[in-house]
């Protein structure tokens, strides 16, 4: 028997699964009964997010599983093939079924076959909300009786319901399952029959898989289900007799068995809808239709789409910036104050030791932290957008122009998201449904110029083309994407030839106003899940790169007090002098300040003023008592609340912000003469070409970091190499014209 | 004066732009349908592939003329033969399509391919004007 007797009534433990139709509330209804007590991973081997959460209620701990949102339990996509996999190995006690209330037709297809699974079951009929506003009056009775399932009504975002439905689904485990079947017409019904009496004689099979549920899957020539029934003893022959069964029938109905299921089930879930639905005004032009009418229209839908993005852009850069400075400046002054003020404790304020903590360590977790303001914005402003509905939206207005390039409309949201950091867009492009355009999209993340070389940008820009900076600028970001696109072109002919994947088919959700605390959860979740991914990385190459500098090549100069030009570091650098002469900038100190941006391009602009033997800032040496420290760190604090809600408005437009300060004169004057001189005086060039090889070239640790957990290995490399290799021909060729042209 | 290499970028940008949107834009092959039997006998009876619908227009959709794997994402959201659909929008590129009380997009190349026999003539629904 493939379901267990359901004798115990008191066990403590209850394991649930959600199951429902993206876009039904399913993860609403799981952040509210789970709260804050959830894990986000991966199911083992895919890249799908998987959610486990825990609920206490009624003396007992419901252990819930969220399954990805599907719309049917067949094979043909990850999502399906996980949760059907769930269902049959981990066996739940329950299957909480969550339906759009509003949607119920198409909802109901899903719940008819988890309820084929012979699972114990719940059916949550969510955004009842909804239902009520489009006058639907749906029969609550009649629809429980013919699912032969207790039907509970739920507005998940207002958590009405809750309760309920944890008291259905632990009533529903002890009580005797009444099985759930669909008349599937004559000749299919019989044919079931048969292979029924086949399957009861295959006990390994039977014990494997409920019967009549395998049965009609084996008609509809379910391929996982056959190859796993290969597996099996007897299995074979089942798959043999079902092939006949299929033959029979195609003779008799002239039609394929799988889409004659398929219109079976939907003429029933047809009936069933229109006795228990009763007074809907259905398709009516709705609001979300009307917004649609030109959120989706020819002309104004891509700029809309422009807009919202250039607003998620700036809620990125300016408003996580004063934050990203705060955390900066704690830690290199007040946390580092401290740490050496413990260290003098210990009697070891002037050793290496002090400097491996402050400069190595202190400096690494400050490079992993500052990632934090920058993510968390990052994901407000995508949770808000996806949550809203907006999402979909944009996917559909970017499609036409997206095939042109041989990727997808989904695959515009990990390239915008990639303006601000690459590493989010990398995981990101999980929503992509095929592997190809996920590959694909992701090798295409890096040169969308990033958040983190803008103050490289802005220090050269200043340097070299004072006044006409942000056209560089913009012309920088500008060149990432037509790199990008050729690339994108040249990789469709080659490597990654387009599959002969169908087109868009994808559900656009109403809009809706977004649920705060499902915004709070993903922000946070996948915050956390980025920090432990990356962090050991980035912190393991800050400290290398340390190491590096801190040891002594000549007889002078002791171990971390060397001054730089002397050290390790400056040797391994000007091991690639050789490769940087032809582009103009071919000295020691651009080559370890490019090496360290494989670490985190933030750290260029900082190990050149190293380099270029400036201190950039001071870490304020003259340090006060802690109280002292503690008042710096609040108001500093406060000044970073200020000055992010005075990047507000600069979202808009308004600009109320001061202009950033020029970079210290001592530097700017070290870089252009040494530029100058590298570059056999054309200073502006070498400049220029230097931007556009930070553009281009290798990303740093992090993403490479997300590029190997989401592409894998071997892309990663061709990732790394090749952007190597294209960003120093392009700056090649920058530099060659810049040449020639300047003069 | 600008600085020529001011010049220099612009000219680049320009002709990276240039190239890539030449590339972009070759126009393909016209797009001639299959005149098959099917699609034939399919005209005759006053069918329609869905792409020839304009905003607004209601259908009944009659025939999937595509592949088996798709097939099936189609029945999912509810595009089942028999079924009765409405066009919200017709971007040049997708399609959205109201379904079931849903909407759904479909890409430009399943639109062709899905036929469907339009049954009521073109009409102003509330608030939104005609294509």
């Amino acid at each position: 028997m493939f379901t267990a007797d359901m004798i115990s009534i008191d066990r403590a433990t209850v394991s649930v699964a959600l199951a429902g139709n993206p876009n039904a509330g399913k993860s609403t209804l799981f952040n509210a009964l789970t709260g804050s007590r959830q894990q986000v991973g991966n199911w083992p081997g895919k890249t799908v997010e998987k959610k486990t959460g825990e609920l206490s209620h009624d003396g007992r701990r419901l252990m819930i599983t969220d399954l990805p949102g599907a719309y049917s339990l067949s094979a043909y996509t990850q999502e399906e093939i996980i949760a059907r996999d769930f269902l049959l190995t981990e066996r739940p006690d329950v299957v909480v079924a969550v339906l759009d209330a509003a949607n119920l037709e198409r909802n109901l297809y899903l719940a008819v076959q988890l309820l084929e699974f012979e699972t114990p079951a719940v059916i949550a009929l969510n955004m009842m909300d909804v239902a009520r506003r489009q006058g639907l009056d749906i029969d609550l009775h009649e629809l429980s009786r013919a699912l032969r399932a207790p039907v509970i009504p739920t507005v998940a975002r207002n958590e009405e319901g809750l309760r309920e439905v944890a008291s259905a689904a632990i009533g529903a485990m002890s009580e005797p399952t009444r099985p759930f079947s669909l008349d599937y017409g004559p000749e299919i019904e019989a044919e079931i029959a048969a292979l029924l009496v086949e399957i009861e004689h295959s006990p390994s099979v039977a014990g494997h898989y409920p019967a009549r549920w395998l049965a009609v899957r084996l008609l509809e020539e379910d391929r996982d289900i056959i190859s796993r029934l290969a597996r099996l003893f007897g299995g074979m022959a089942l798959v043999e007799r079902a092939e006949e069964s299929r033959a029979r029938l195609f003779a008799t109905l002239n039609e394929d068995v799988d889409l004659m299921i398929a219109d079976r089930r939907y003429t029933w879930i047809h009936q069933l809808a229109s006795r228990v639905l009763r007074s809907g005004r259905e398709d009516q032009v709705s609001l979300s239709d009307r917004i649609d009418y030109f959120t989706t229209d020819r002309r104004l839908g891509i700029p809309i789409f422009m807009i919202i993005m250039w607003v998620v852009f700036k809620i990125t850069t300016d408003v996580s910036a004063p934050w990203v400075d705060w955390i900066d400046g704690v830690l290199s002054g007040p946390i580092s104050r401290w740490a050496l003020a413990a260290l003098g404790a210990l009697g070891l304020e002037q050793s290496w030791v002090a400097s491996l903590l402050v400069d190595g360590v202190i400096a690494g977790v400050g490079g992993v932290l500052a990632f934090v303001p920058v993510l968390l914005s990052l994901y407000f402003a995508l949770a808000v957008m996806e949550d809203s509905g907006y999402m979909a939206r944009g996917a559909f207005v970017m499609d036409r122009l997206m095939n042109r390039i041989g990727l997808h409309g989904r695959s515009f949201l990990p390239l915008m998201v990639g303006f601000g950091c690459s590493v989010p867009a990398i995981y990101a492009t999980r929503t992509m449904t095929s592997r190809r355009d996920q590959i694909l999209t992701g090798l295409l993340v890096p040169f969308m110029s990033c958040g983190a070389r803008l103050p490289v940008y802005v220090l050269f820009a200043a340097i070299f083309f004072p006044g006409q900076a942000t056209l560089i600028i913009m012309g920088l970001y500008l060149l990432g994407i037509v790199v990008a696109i050729l690339v994108g072109l040249a990789l469709q002919r080659t490597l990654l030839p387009a599959t002969a994947a169908p087109g868009m088919v994808m559900e656009l959700p109403p809009y809706r106003l977004p649920n705060a605390r499902s915004i709070r959860n993903q922000m946070w979740l996948r915050t956390r899940a980025f920090l432990q991914h990356a962090a050991s990385l980035i912190l393991l190459s800050s400290m290398v790169i340390w190491l590096l500098m801190a040891i002594p090549t000549g007889r002078q100069g002791e171990f971390a007090a060397t001054p730089i030009e002397d050290s390790v570091f400056a040797r391994v650098s000007a091991a690639v002098v050789p490769i940087l002469s032809p582009l103009g900038f071919g000295t020691w100190e651009s080559g370890g300040a490019l090496i360290s941006g494989l670490v985190a391009k933030e750290v260029v602009v900082s190990t050149l003023s190293q380099t270029f033997g400036t201190e950039m800032e001071a870490a304020g040496i003259a340090g006060g008592s802690f109280l002292a420290d503690l008042r710096e760190i609040i108001t500093s604090f406060m000044a970073a609340v200020v000055d992010t809600l005075r990047a507000l408005p600069g979202i808009i437009g308004i600009n109320l912000t001061g202009e950033d300060n020029v970079a210290a004169p001592g530097l700017a004057s070290a870089i252009h003469s040494s530029f100058h001189a590298s570059s056999g005086g054309h200073a502006a060039a070498a400049g220029l070409a230097f931007m556009v090889f930070v553009l281009l070239y290798t990303p740093c640790m992090a993403t490479i970091a997300a590029e190997k957990h989401e592409l894998g290995t071997r892309w990663t490399l061709l990732s790394l190499f090749g952007q190597l290799t294209i960003a120093w021909l392009v700056t090649y060729v920058v530099f060659q014209i810049g040449v020639w042209w300047g003069g | 004066m600008m600085n020529p290499v001011i010049w220099l970028t612009v000219a680049i940008v320009a002709g990276f732009s240039l190239v890539a949107t030449a590339a972009v834009t070759r126009k393909r092959g016209a797009n001639s349908r299959p005149v098959c039997e099917e699609t034939a006998g399919f005209i005759a009876a006053g069918w329609r592939p869905l792409v020839d619908c304009p905003r607004n227009c209601d259908a009944c959709l009659r025939c999937l003329r595509v592949d088996r794997c798709v097939v099936h994402r189609l029945l999912e959201l509810g595009l089942t033969p028999g079924t009765e659909l409405r066009v919200v929008q017709d971007a040049g590129g997708p399609m959205l399509l109201s379904v079931r009380g849903s909407r759904v997009a479909l890409g430009r190349d399943l639109a062709e391919k899905l036929w469907v026999e339009i049954n009521v003539p073109e009409s102003t629904r509330e608030g939104l004007p005609l294509a």
